[in-house]
């Protein structure tokens, strides 16, 4: 009998002891989580799939289409909104590390049958009368400048289930496809800043920070390297401009935009000073502006270049010298609505010229 | 040859190739896995199913090359008593 | 899918679910594997999954047929009959089953070997090259299948009568890209089973996933864009002092890369019930290169003894007991397994050679041994043990040379390098705290093996549940800050 006892006790020990074991570690893990969740807290972006939740629940007048950059286009349709009394809405539909390619995608497989699920079918009255392209130099670029890898490229984050299963079945699972996963899985675990941290390093930074103090110096050293790469990378653009796959990209964007009866116009995003050297604003920016330009002019597309003329300094670019802070996106949204953009709510100011679509 | 002059002759083979005089010592129970106390590794097996043709003048078959057959020395004396025993009848 | 990439995290939950919570019964659990390996074989190329089945309908049905046609228990004539019959069937099986991989593999090397040479003797030909893609894992099941049919064919082991545990045997998804070669003997009578899950078997089993995840995508993936890439993408551009950094970067993210990909094979098939073999047995800790193969690669260079080299030097060809030269045949074929390059044949072909002279001299060593016992002493002293660690692993370091370089110039490349010969760049970044960790953790995984490693070890295991699972958490939250997303491709999945 007491064998009896004693081996059921051991096989209790053997359930319960693993599973002690097992609940600590996540304990272990939700606590550090959230410990690391306020030292660094986890950062939200708004993505293709908010953006189509907000069309869903509202009728816009304007869809601002561009990569990361679009999300500078929040506070403008915020403060388009109180200029023009409600009569505009807009909704910026972000691409993470979209290109032209992308957008086309985006435009045809998420945002015009969401459009047509609404009944609004053409554009005009009851739905949105413009499409405005926020975009850059970059975005003419090979989808694989030079590296020969397409999973940088993320317009996977804006599938949804069929379209990445799809995808698998004719091509495997990739990792440009498992972007799509990534994105589920960072969904999931929206609160988590572990999960949205991975492989942004701003934990072991913040961590860092916290342990050695801000350490001035390294951060600065730290940035001057990156910096002139950052700059190399733009001189070096110029050669990569206007691949064939994104020019072509590009015409057929004019061209479902203009089926559905909508305008287009065309917006170059300001670019952070300090990043251009005299050789890139003369090689790669002006050469990408010009020819593109010189593109919308034949088709009639109104198109503003505020790449340089922006009221910016360098303090208004976050660390990655690439997206614009709070602070500078208030500025850049009245900037904007004061000037190029003014028309969409002032009456007294007249529409850019077009051909008719 | 009988049970016990074969086994004198492995522990000879065996101290002459790879135990030198320790061979006794390194079986130390008739029973005992020779792979789980060094006394021979994969290649040494090899060797000892090769000098085992050899010195008996029989051909091994394959199917019979196994740890349940050649594991200990009493795994080896066994398969070869039954071996001879069969060939004899 | 890759057992450490993100998708596992959907893949893994879903399959053991469906495993566990569905009916007891073989068949449902065989079943449930199969379609989930036959998911992952599929995202790795869809097209090839087909080519994988009909392997397996051809070497379960030879393996059927074998059996109908025992030895034992037949009259004189019969049996020769049947004799030829069975040698027949085998040999088309296996010729079956290495064709396919000869003809994916193999058929482009050949044709260009072969074309470079009549373009030498003055005979260019040009014949359409042929690019087939490798069907990812298919060097593993081919050697999984042909063990299985000269086990049938020797008697060793019964066919299986069970098709889907069959597929299931071949195919476990774990075991896919990188092995370890499951062997019919002790694997098949696992999947004949119900499975039953059990504590320890979760338990141990999560802890190698850990184990094996922190040395493929912690120590590998570090150690390959910070040491290893730079070094072999331009050997000359390096100093004597980084040339050398590269290489060892590369014995340390080859092992921790194979090895932690397998030792997560075997956690994943432990959460399943099923116990794969164990691959790795601290090679770098070997004191020959004898002992260095059967710690390396354990499955692959048993199936290669078990196949190639015992049946070479037991049968009745000239190479009968002649241990030197079969080695360098074995390991020829070792070279052109892991790939169809003329940088493995020669890596395969250096390790042969070096066996046959280690062979040499251990034969050599014995005669003196005979005749002094304390040469025998010798042998045993800490300086020799050290010298032939040394000399071994030294070795080893450097037939990574071919066994890495994309080609015969890189490599050479790189020794001119190791030698001074490059321009004395250094490696970009230094170590860091992240270089640091995981070359700590890799050296720890070799401490383990000695007393203080295992006392340590065995210090954590009683301290109270509660305080390991802490430890486990903190390594779980450790991992998820340094380890990004999507990490490298494993490097024996190319194989």
């Amino acid at each position: 009998m007491g064998a009896g006892v004693d081996g059921r006790v051991s096989r209790w020990r053997g359930v319960v002891s693993p599973c002690i074991t097992g609940a600590s570690a996540v304990l272990t893990v939700v606590l550090c989580d959230l410990a690391l969740g306020m030292l660094a807290p986890p950062i939200l972006l708004r993505e293709v799939d908010d953006a189509l939740k907000e069309l869903r629940n509202s009728d816009p007048t304007v869809l601002v289409v561009g990569s990361s950059h679009a999300r500078s286009f929040v506070p403008v349709a915020r403060e388009l909104e109180d200029l023009s009394g409600g009569r505009q809405r807009m909704i910026a539909v972000p691409v993470e590390w979209g290109k032209w390619t992308s957008y086309e995608w985006v435009i045809e497989n998420r945002l015009w049958p969401e459009l047509d699920r609404k009944g609004q079918g053409r554009c005009g009255p009851g739905g949105p009368s413009w499409v405005l392209l926020v975009t850059e130099w970059w975005d003419s670029t090979a989808l694989d400048p030079g590296t020969g890898r397409i999973d940088m490229n993320l317009p996977a984050r804006s599938w949804t289930l069929v379209h990445f299963l799809r995808d698998v079945a004719a091509n495997g699972l990739t990792p440009y496809n498992q972007n799509f996963l990534q994105k589920v899985w960072r969904e999931w675990f929206r609160g988590s800043a572990l999960v949205q941290d991975r492989g942004l390093e701003r934990i072991p930074e913040a961590v860092k920070d916290r342990l050695r103090g801000p350490e001035p110096e390294r951060k600065e050293a730290s940035r001057r390297r990156r910096l002139a790469g950052w700059r190399q990378m733009v001189e070096a653009g110029e050669a990569a401009l206007f691949d064939r796959d994104q020019e072509a990209a590009f015409d057929r964007i004019v061209e479902t935009v203009r089926s559905r009866g909508c305008h287009l116009g065309v917006l170059l995003y300001p670019r952070m000073p300090g990043t251009l050297t005299d050789r890139a604003r003369q090689g790669t920016l002006q050469s990408f502006s010009r020819r593109l330009q010189e593109r919308c002019r034949r088709q009639g597309i109104p198109f503003w270049d505020h790449t340089t003329d922006a009221p910016l300094t360098d303090e208004d670019f976050a660390e990655d010298f690439d997206h614009i802070l709070p602070e500078g996106n208030r500025r850049l949204a009245h900037f904007l609505l004061q000037g190029s953009l003014r028309w969409f709510w002032d009456p007294a100011v007249p529409g850019p010229q077009q051909e008719a679509p | 040859m009988d049970r016990g002059a074969l086994r004198q002759r492995i522990i000879d083979w065996l101290d002459d190739q790879y135990h030198f005089g320790e061979a006794e010592q390194k079986i130390g129970d008739d029973d005992a896995s020779f792979l789980d106390r060094g006394v021979l590794d994969s290649l040494g097996f090899v060797a000892l199913i090769v000098w085992l043709e050899d010195l008996l003048h029989l051909a091994i078959d394959r199917r019979n090359i196994s740890r349940e057959n050649f594991d200990s020395m009493n795994k080896i004396l066994d398969y070869v008593e039954r071996r001879l025993a069969g060939e004899r009848s | 899918m890759s057992l450490a990439g993100l998708e596992m995290v959907f893949f893994l939950p879903a399959v053991l679910l469906l495993y566990w919570a569905g009916p007891r019964h073989r068949h449902w659990q065989n079943g449930v594997l199969a379609v989930a390996s036959a998911l992952f074989y599929f995202t790795w190329s869809p097209r090839l999954l087909g080519l994988l089945a009909a392997a397996i309908g051809v070497s379960f049905g030879a393996g059927r047929w074998l059996q109908v046609l025992p030895l034992e228990g037949v009259s004189q004539e019969e049996a020769t009959v049947r004799r030829r019959r069975r040698r027949w069937i085998v040999t088309g099986a296996v010729l079956a089953e290495v064709g396919i991989l000869g003809v994916f593999k193999y058929a482009g090397f050949f044709t260009n070997s072969l074309a470079a040479i009549l373009d030498a003797l003055g005979l260019p030909v040009s014949w359409p090259v042929l690019h087939l893609a490798l069907p990812l894992g298919i060097s593993y099941t081919t050697l999984i299948q042909v063990g299985y049919l000269l086990e049938v064919y020797w008697e060793r082991t019964p066919a299986c009568r069970d098709p889907l545990a069959y597929g299931v045997f071949v195919a476990f998804f774990p075991q896919l890209i990188a092995g370890p070669i499951a062997r019919a003997r002790e694997q098949l009578p696992q999947y004949l089973e119900v499975r039953r899950p059990t504590p320890e078997a979760v338990a141990t089993g999560s802890r190698e996933f850990l184990l094996g995840f922190t040395l493929k995508a912690f120590v590998a993936d570090w150690a390959a864009p910070h040491l290893v890439d730079p070094v072999f993408q331009s050997p000359l551009a390096f100093g004597a002092a980084a040339a050398w950094a590269g290489l060892l970067g590369y014995a340390v993210q080859l092992f921790s890369d194979f090895a932690g990909y397998s030792l997560m094979a075997l956690g994943v098939g432990r959460l399943f019930g099923v116990v794969l073999p164990v691959n790795f047995r601290h090679p770098y800790l070997s004191k020959s290169l004898a002992e260095f193969w059967r710690r390396w690669h354990i499955s692959l260079n048993t199936w290669l003894f078990d196949y190639l080299f015992a049946p070479l030097t037991t049968g009745r060809s000239w190479f009968r007991g002649k241990a030197g030269p079969a080695f360098v045949v074995v390991f020829l074929v070792s070279g052109l397994w892991h790939g169809p390059t003329w940088t493995y044949v020669l890596w395969g072909g250096l390790h042969g050679v070096a066996l046959w002279v280690h062979h040499a001299w251990d034969e050599t060593y014995k005669g003196l041994c005979r005749r002094d016992r304390a040469w025998v002493a010798r042998r045993r002293s800490s300086s020799y043990l050290l010298a032939s660690w040394v000399l071994t692993q030294g070795f080893f370091l450097l037939t990574l040379i071919p066994f890495r370089a994309p080609n015969l110039g890189v490599a050479a490349d790189l020794v001119r390098a190791m030698a001074g010969g490059g321009s004395g760049g250094t490696l970009p970044e230094g170590l860091g705290f992240q270089g640091a960790a995981a070359l700590a953790f890799f050296v720890a995984w070799h401490v383990a093996e000695f007393r203080p490693g295992a006392w340590a070890i065995g210090w954590f295991e009683r301290l109270p549940a509660p305080v390991r699972g802490v430890a486990y958490g903190l390594w779980v939250v450790f991992l998820a800050i340094y380890v990004p997303l999507g990490a490298a491709t494993f490097i024996y999945g190319q194989f």
